[in-house]
This record gives structure tokens, sequence and C-alpha cells, in this order.
């Protein structure tokens, strides 16, 4: 029973190993999407970030669009125009805050 | 009054003379038919025919933004390049047309495949037809029964549709969707009337919002930053320029003035 539970998590172990060392496989995929999300997450309330924050997100959309770049052809033509709409809402209100009287 | 009924009656014209001096004079569409966008990329290469979307179907269901910004489809017709493959990966029309995501009770219909046989070639005619089809026809009469009523567009007022509860829209697709960190919506302005006589223009910030989230209009379709210094003309509106994009295609008309010049004359 011992050596069978030890056998057991060994390969569990093993299994995550694996999942960690992957590169490019699920556990990449799954985690440019969730940084798609976070980064995009705030367009809504876009007009109360600050300046620094604002910079801060367009940084992370052009990280994530050299991910995106590498997926294949579906999923490039779905996230690259999401991601263009949210950077360049991110641009706009950045322009915006820049242009602002008080910012000034 | 007269004024403002003369100044509609001379954009009308105007417009209509635009139309006709560029060859092509605009037919208006059937109620039935507002909003219908002919979708024509690869469907011909590949022996079937075109597309016809109805808005009014998806938006009696979803608010514009699930599709054109999570969903990711582009504003003007054909300018997506949807291929059967990416439908298949449950992609653009795949997203929603699997044959399990849920409608209410319903279960959503499945898109394209990229192989078919002679019975599922049926399937593909639900969409891919350019043939009038009575029964879709009689469920928009159905639908419009129970609707607002409006004079232009396909004679739904949506706003007023969604206001009283009689639509109640989806707003996010599970797993597709970003989970927003919340809308700050910004106040509505007034916009002055080049037309001596004819009232300024109540831009409404939240009744778009609403619908389209901020992305959807800034900065691809208003680029102006600051109040007041992009100077629009209604040509340029009636060439499906700014406001011009959505109203008239599928969102009411700009025929009905009232709609957008509606701050009282002082």
């Amino acid at each position: 029973m011992t050596t069978l539970a030890r056998k057991l998590r060994g390969a569990a172990l093993a299994g995550a190993l694996c999942l960690w060392l992957l590169p490019g496989g699920a556990r990449g995929e799954e985690g440019w999407r969730a940084d798609f999300d976070a980064t995009c997450a705030k367009t809504g309330d876009a007009m109360a970030l600050t300046v620094q924050e604002l910079n801060q997100l367009i940084g992370r959309c052009a990280a994530l669009e050299k991910v995106i770049d590498t997926q294949e052809e579906s999923v490039r033509k779905v996230y690259l125009k999401r991601l263009q709409m949210c950077r360049n809402l991110y641009a706009y209100v950045l322009e915006y805050k820049k242009n602002e009287p008080s910012s000034q | 009054m007269k004024r403002i009924f003369l100044v509609c009656t001379m954009l009308l014209a105007g417009s209509s003379l635009l139309w006709a001096a560029g060859g092509s004079k605009k037919k208006k569409p059937l109620p039935y038919d507002f909003g219908s966008v002919t979708i024509s990329n690869y469907s011909q290469q590949a022996g079937i025919p075109p597309v016809v979307f109805d808005h009014w179907v998806h938006r009696k269901n979803y608010t514009c933004r699930v599709c054109h910004v999570d969903i990711g489809f582009g504003m003007t017709a054909n300018s997506t390049k949807i291929r059967a493959v990416d439908n298949a990966k449950g992609y653009f029309c795949g997203t929603c047309h699997n044959g399990k995501s849920m409608l209410g009770k319903a279960k959503i219909f499945d898109s394209c495949a990229t192989t078919f046989s002679r019975e599922e070639y049926n399937r593909c005619l639900k969409c891919h037809s350019l043939e009038r089809d009575p029964a879709k026809e009689e469920a928009f009469f159905r639908f419009l029964e129970k609707m607002p009523k409006e004079t232009f567009g396909n004679g739904i007022n949506w706003e007023k549709a969604e206001e009283i509860g009689a639509l109640k829209l989806v707003d996010q697709v599970e797993g597709v969707s970003v989970k927003k960190s919340g809308m700050k919506i910004q106040g509505d302005f007034a916009l002055k009337s080049k037309v001596d006589g004819m009232p300024d223009i109540i831009f409404s910030h939240s009744k778009h919002t609403v619908w389209n989230g901020c992305e959807l209009c800034h900065p691809d379709i208003f680029v102006g930053i600051k109040k007041g210094a992009s100077k629009y003309s209604m040509i340029e509106l009636f060439d499906g320029k700014y406001c011009g994009v959505c109203h008239d295609k599928v969102a009411f008309p700009q025929t009905d003035c009232k709609r957008c010049h509606a701050k009282q004359v002082q």
C-alpha cells in the first residue's frame, strides 16, 4: 500500500514537472489567454486609469501581440483583432489624458 | 417647426440626389430586410450561395458588443473573411453555432462543416441562401408585433424595447468574453447643429455604451479626442462614416432627424 502510494505520488510529480517544462504547450496557451483577459478587462474603465497604468497596459498589449502572432490562423485572426481594439482604446485614452488641461 | 420640416426635406432630397448621382440609387429596404448583410468571401468558390445575415435575429438576443468586440466580427460586410474552418474550430459564427451552446432552453444549431453529406447540406442552407424565406419573414412579423413601434428602419424601437424589458440582451459569452472590471460611463453632451432652426444633437454615451462598450467606437470610428474638434457633415454620415457606420445600416436611419437632433430650442 505504501509502495503504491509512493509510486502514484511520483507519477503525479513527474506529470506536473512535464507540464511545467512544456514551453508552448497547453500551459502556455492558457497563460496568454489569461493575460489577454486581464489586459483587456479594463477597457470599460479606461478613463479612470492613470497615464502610467495606460502605458503599462499598452506595453502588455505589445508583448501579447508577439505571442498571438505565433498561434494558428483562426486564433490569430480573432485575437489580433480583439487585441488591436483594446490597445487602440488605451492609446486613445492616453492621448486624451496627455492633452487634458489638468495634466499640463 | 416649418423650418425644421424644410431642412429635413432638403436633407432627404439632397441624399437622394447624391445616391442618384453615384449611379446607384439606394432602394429603401423593407422592414424585414433592414440590417441584412450579404457575406460572400469564399462561399461561391465552395459552390454554395453567400450568407445573408439578419441582424434583427441576433440583436434581439445579444448586444452589438458581444459579436463585434468579443467575437471579432468587423463592422463592414466581408471585412472579417470568415472561413468554414474558423467556424468549425469555434470562432466567429461557430462561437455560438456549435450545436451545443444554448439560448434559453433552445440549442443553437451547428454552423459550417469543412466536409458535409447531402443531408447536412440543408443545414448549410439555413444561412447560405439568397432566396426569400417566408418562414423567417413570418417569424420577423410575429416578433415585431410584440415590440414598441418605430416609423423607420425595421419598424422596431430597439432602445425602448430594452427600456421596457421587452428585450433582455446577453452581453457576455462564457469562455469568450473578457470579464470587465466595470464601466465608467462618460456624460452625455450636445453637438451644435450647423443649420439655423435645427435643434442641436444630444449625444448619449450611456445609450451607446450599453450595447457597444467603448472600444467599438473609439478610436476606429470616432478618432477625435477633443469634444467639438471634429466636424461631422450629414453628407459624410450618409456616406457611411462616423454615425453612419451603424445608423442607416442596422441602427435607426439618419433620416429620422429628431432621434438625434433632440435638444430643446431655447
